[in-house]
């Protein structure tokens, strides 16, 4: 822009610019839509996430998630009245799958709704304010992202009380770090745009600068980041059940399940296989949904 | 875990229902279990199981130590020429000194590498074994033991009396492992030394556990422990070479220790000069591998690498092995007992009402017959088959209505209360039980939490009273042959705060017939204040007495000769085993 | 800024990230439930005996004190005794170890052998028929969870199809005198050929199942790389003085290909570390993961503060390592590499 902008009142800068970035997001939008990868794994998070929602009435069996045992009819292979079996207390393997997805989305919300905010606003302050405050915010991360994750949950929860919460806290105490680094780079460089520039001459305070006229633009490589996170954090939350510090037993997490199951093979296969695919499929949903919004988005924020 | 001197009947009975059968028969009841009240039954279980349960670790965890490479494995071909038996335990060797060893584990070491006085045999009877001979004083106080001539240890020393003396020392002075036991009852100072084979034991009461005791007292290699002492609190004798004992053995059993890997195996060879000698194809080695995945102890046994496996794989476990060639299960009976042990002095299982109200709420049949079929029916604390028993006394029934009832008479409503139950993590069975405990008292209006723990965490909750949790999932036997174990270790105020009395029971009546038994000689007379035991323990439900256990072992089929005795680990005397 | 300059920040960094991890790590043993001096001595010990016993650990110290000791145990490479196997943690560690980094090799290998061509020729066929089987493989590798691979991998070729030992590292008729550890190199040192074939046999397995996610990653950037620089001209002209096109390739596109793959292995050694605990579970392996799991259950928190320096040690190496390496080269794939994945 030349120097006429100077004429022109922040305002109308300000709808043109929303005019741009909504025509963006609509072109962004058919892009998706004619992958079908991305449609696939959009769909299957659909349909995990309403069934787990819908658990209680979806599952031919909802009171075996919870204080039921039937062990008469344990490890009862897949059958017209159990189609993904029973386990070795009999209780339904598909009802408490999808009780299962519950708590795999729980541990998605909590950990991404603490760890990708603090990320976001770190990053946002890193990158905006520069100098000192940048440096001490991105020595943390990278003093944070230096240790391993695995590892690092595992001994926290092992510390707290090995149960579901701590886990999650466990990894949501990690997970702001990748956040703040993609966030302060994006905004570091972002920083010295001309936009950000007229929004400051028109008077605007940093924390409109930040959050109304930066992170807008972060917006798309954060949502990508973040459903591929999703996947990450089930992965997580399912390794750490598997090991034993995660989900408890009789709570039906779906790592729990997996780990209880393998010391019925290979006679009660099912016991250990069912619980497995449905992680992968969950995770397999956000990784294509993200693969594709990735895609999409590339063309856009290619500058 | 007690086993019992069932044994007698172990051919003819190795089904549960001829067994029941029998054990309901008095007559022919009382015939195979003569000698329980006094020099009977030796059961050391107790800690064991509580042990065996302790480090029983997640499903997805484990101190296995399955590679055989790290360990020197001889292989069944090896130049020695012998051949090695393979076994595997589910928790790990705590330690291998014989005055500190109470676990199952720990006893099967200390079996094999040391000889006590006397031995049980398959009936649970005392015999000779490093006493060749022994008397009784009158007053039933002062015991007299005659060595035998020749038994050496292990160094070549010749085993006198001084040794035993020197061991009963090192075990009052060291005062862990099972030295409570005899606190009260014996004072080293009265251990004296007659002559170069004999030795007296005045007690300083009469006890009429006392023999059945001694199974419990390994004797060590005096000269050798003297050999290798490093500085310690005692003295002059240093730190009588618990450093030392650690990782070596000073005693005169069957076998030597060849190798010691705490965590995940120990082994033995044959000790050539063992003082009964040595039958027709005995094994060279014997090696215990710590494996607690059942899988891993599945797929070992199938392909050989395994010859026997311990008593705590899964149901589907044993039923698998069944199926495969060159491999048996069988099935003994044993006196242990699995209970839910009720803290009775906290809230709310203080209050006798929801003990009992727990105790007919909680559905038996399907503990036994799903959970752990073959078991049998319990019957108050002592085993059936301990003839001792009283059939008489009362054993709750699954009657959620009168349960509910209960409840109701006290004044409690539904959610009024809330306990928790606490088991060994990742212990399948007892995770079940938990589960059916939690249905069933979800009935009844009680709600319960489960609070898996490592066995470590159990053991510690149990030693302080606010601490420990209101129901506690334990398998306890007899740990000496006697039923005086079964209801001094549990119930006695004095012996409360261990995993074995998490109960906390103080109650003076209890108090004063345990002490009455012990200083009981006559048999019928004892037996009979056992008797007034049970029904009173019965009127107070400080435990579901869940079922009598049956132990299941798998074994190669070239594995012969193991020999059932009712006393913890005593079954596990290589000794016995023969290759064919 | 210089080279030199950057790789101190580096190493700095490495230093304080290794602090701060010592201080969590230490803070989290000392939150540890139980009673670690009770648990050492066993049920039957008494009052006394347990006080006693927590005094020589230093257990009654107070927090700062108990702190120190921890540090300089630490730099002296003493990281106390281990409650479980009353053996120092270090020599814990060391037997555990070198099983782990086996595996973890392996599976490098294995990554590598099997993700970098399979990355090629998905290159050589852009958007054909091959490429986008790739694709979905990649894509399934990474989202399937490794312990699952695991299972999966004992069920089918352990228990249906009998190919191949489902626990362990070597079978127990093997006896190998340990010198370092690494069974692949003591078979080998012991002339013990059969024994040596047998480690790979029970490596297969496991090592496969660990590889799958790198697989997946590392057949994408080898392919988008490869893809940039099969584009660009000193390719064609190549190919137009007449060389072969495999020499083509292999030789002169892939080396150039080859960084942001290099970065993806690095990056990958790293995570292995983790994710290895979750397969040496499933395979019974012998390795750290075991150890320090198996003393979280137990509580034995000299082990596991031993474990977790020393994975964290590990990783920030590697973290420093690849850093000097790439600084070198280029600063600004790495973080367009991290993002990526």
């Amino acid at each position: 822009m030349n120097t006429g902008t100077e004429t022109i009142s922040a305002s109308v800068l300000d709808s043109l610019i929303s005019v741009q970035r909504r025509e963006r997001w609509a072109r962004a939008w058919k892009r998706f839509v004619s992958r079908p990868m991305s449609v696939v794994g959009l769909g299957i998070i659909i349909v995990v996430v309403v069934s787990a929602i819908l658990a209680p009435y979806l599952a031919p069996y909802p009171q075996h998630a919870g204080k039921f045992t039937d062990f008469a009819n344990a490890l009862q292979g897949p059958s017209l009245t159990h189609p993904l079996g029973t386990d070795h207390i009999g209780r339904d393997i598909l009802s408490r799958i999808l009780f299962g997805y519950r708590l795999s989305l729980m541990m998605i919300t909590v950990v991404l709704g603490f760890g990708v905010p603090v990320g976001i606003v770190l990053g946002l302050v890193a990158g905006y304010y520069g100098g000192w405050t940048e440096t001490v915010i991105m020595r943390l991360t990278d003093t944070a992202l230096a240790l391993p994750p695995l590892v690092m949950a595992l001994a926290i929860t092992s510390a707290l009380q090995p149960t579901l919460w701590n886990a999650m806290l466990a990894i949501a105490a990690l997970w702001w770090t990748w956040h703040t680094r993609l966030v302060q780079s994006i905004v570091s460089s972002e920083r010295n745009e001309e936009y950000v520039q007229a929004a400051e001459l028109a008077g605007a305070g940093p924390l409109h600068v930040m959050f109304r006229e930066i992170l807008p633009n972060c917006l798309s490589p954060i949502l990508v980041k973040v459903t591929l996170d999703a996947g990450f954090v089930i992965l997580i939350g399912a390794g750490l059940s598997f090991i034993g510090v995660g989900v408890q037993p009789p709570r039906p997490g779906l790592g729990t399940m997996v780990s209880q199951g393998t010391g019925y093979l290979p006679e009660s296969w099912w016991f250990a296989v069912f619980p497995g695919l449905a992680i992968f499929v969950l995770v397999m949903g956000f990784n294509m949904l993200g693969d594709g919004l990735r895609d999409v988005f590339d063309v856009e924020v290619n500058r | 875990m007690g086993q019992d001197s069932m044994e007698k009947l172990k051919s003819p009975l190795r089904t549960t229902e001829a067994l029941e059968e029998t054990l309901r028969d008095p007559g022919s009841r009382r015939s195979f279990l003569k000698g329980l009240g006094a020099a009977g039954v030796a059961g050391l279980a107790g800690c064991t199981s509580g042990d065996e349960n302790g480090s029983t670790e997640t499903d997805a965890s484990t101190g296995d130590g399955d590679d055989g490479s790290e360990d020197t494995t001889t292989d069944g071909d090896s130049e020695s020429g012998g051949q090695t038996l393979r076994l595997n335990a589910t928790q790990r060797f705590g330690t291998i000194d014989p005055a500190k060893g109470t676990d199952y584990t720990q006893v099967m070491a200390l079996v094999n590498l040391y000889d006590p006085l006397v031995f049980p045999d398959e009936e649970g009877n005392l015999q000779p074994h490093l006493a060749d001979d022994w008397s009784v004083s009158d007053d039933n106080r002062t015991y007299t033991f005659e060595i035998r001539e020749d038994a050496t240890f292990h160094s070549g020393n010749p085993v006198r009396a001084e040794d035993v003396q020197f061991s009963v020392e090192r075990f009052f002075d060291i005062n862990q492992g099972y030295a409570s036991l005899l606190t009260g009852v014996l004072s080293k100072e009265n251990v004296t030394v007659v002559d170069k084979r004999t030795v007296d034991f005045t007690l300083d009461r009469v006890h009429s556990p006392f023999l059945a005791t001694l199974v419990l007292l390994f004797i060590v290699d005096k000269k050798q422990v003297m050999d290798n002492t490093a500085d310690g609190e005692f003295d002059d004798r240093g730190d009588y070479s618990q450093k030392w004992l650690n990782s070596n053995d000073a005693g005169s059993g069957p076998y030597e220790l060849a190798s010691f890997e705490r965590q995940s195996s120990i082994a033995f060879s044959k000790y050539d000069d063992y003082w009964m000698g040595w039958g027709e194809d005995p094994f060279e080695t014997v090696e215990i591998r710590i494996i607690t995945k059942d899988p891993t102890v599945r797929s070992l046994m199938k392909t050989g690498e395994l010859q026997m496996s311990s008593q705590y794989q899964s149901l589907e476990t044993y039923q698998a092995l069944e199926e495969e060639e060159g491999v048996r299960v069988e099935s003994i009976p044993t006196v242990t007992l699995f209970y839910m042990k009720i803290n009775t002095q906290i809230e709310p299982t203080n209050d006798p009402a929801v003990r009992e109200a727990m105790a007919y709420g909680f559905d038996y049949k399907t503990a036994r017959n799903e959970i752990s079929p073959g078991s049998m029916q319990a019957q108050g604390p002592l085993a059936p088959a301990f003839g001792a028993h009283d059939d008489s006394i009362e054993q709750p029934t699954y009657d959620p209505e009168r349960a509910r009832q209960v409840l109701a008479d006290a004044g409690y409503e539904e959610g009024d209360i809330t306990i928790q139950n606490t088991y060994v993590k990742s212990f399948g069975l007892e995770e079940k039980m938990g589960l059916l405990f939690q249905q069933n008292m979800n009935e009844i209006g009680i709600d319960v939490e489960l609070n898996p723990q490592t066995w470590g965490t159990m053991t510690e909750l149990a030693t302080s009273v606010e601490d420990t949790p209101h129901v506690n999932q334990v398998f306890y036997g007899p740990v000496y042959p006697s039923p005086d174990t079964v209801f001094y270790n549990q119930y006695h105020s004095d012996a409360a705060s261990t995993w074995m009395s998490m109960e906390h029971l103080e109650d003076d009546t209890i108090d004063s017939l345990i002490e009455e038994a012990r200083s009981t000689v006559d048999t019928d007379q004892r037996n009979q204040i056992y008797a007034d035991l049970q029904s009173e323990l019965a009127g107070l439900y400080p435990d579901l007495f869940v079922f009598v256990q049956s132990k299941k072992h798998a074994f190669a089929d070239e594995v012969q000769g193991y020999t059932y005795r009712p006393a913890m680990s005593f079954d596990y005397w290589s000794h016995d085993f023969t290759h064919k | 800024m210089k080279y030199w300059q950057y790789l101190v920040r580096r190493l700095v960094g490495g230093f304080v990230s290794l602090l701060g991890l010592s201080v969590i790590i230490f803070a989290v043993s000392r939150v540890l439930p139980g009673n670690p001096a009770r648990m050492a001595l066993g049920a039957m010990a008494s009052e006394e005996q347990v006080q006693e016993l927590a005094q020589e650990m230093g257990l009654t110290k107070p927090l700062w004190a108990q702190y120190v000791d921890y540090m300089q145990g630490l730099l002296t490479g003493n990281l106390g005794q281990s409650l479980e196997t009353k053996r120092a943690v270090s020599t814990d560690v060391l037997q555990y170890l070198p099983a782990t980094l086996e595996l973890i090799t392996v599976a490098m290998f294995f990554t590598i052998v099997i993700g970098i061509p399979l990355g090629v020729i998905a290159a050589q066929n852009k958007d054909g028929y091959v490429d986008n089987a790739t694709r979905l493989v990649a894509f399934v590798s990474v989202s399937v969870p490794g312990f699952f691979i695991g299972v999966m991998f004992q069920l089918i070729f352990g228990y249906l199809l009998e190919w191949l030992p489902i626990i362990g590292r070597i079978g127990s008729q093997f006896s190998v005198t340990r010198e370092t550890g690494f069974l692949l190199v003591d078979t080998l040192l012991a002339g013990n050929m059969a024994a040596h074939a047998d480690v790979w046999i029970h490596l297969l397995l496991p090592g496969l199942a660990l590889s799958m996610a790198g697989i997946g990653q590392v057949m994408r950037i080898t392919r988008s790389s490869m893809i940039d620089v099969q584009d660009q001209d000193y390719v064609e002209a190549e190919r137009s003085f007449g060389l072969p096109s495999w020499l083509v390739t292999y030789k002169y596109t892939l080396k150039n290909a080859f960084i942001p793959t290099l970065t993806i292995l690095g990056l990958l050694y790293a995570s292995l570390l983790g994710n290895a605990f979750l397969i040496e579970v499933v395979f019974s392996w012998p390795g750290m993961a075991l150890y320090g799991v198996t003393a979280v259950m137990n509580n034995d928190f000299n082990a596991v503060v031993g474990v977790t320096m020393t994975i964290g040690l590990a990783f920030v190496t590697i973290n420093f390592l690849i850093d000097v390496l790439l600084g070198r080269v280029d600063p600004r794939i790495r973080l367009q590499v991290e993002e990526a994945t």
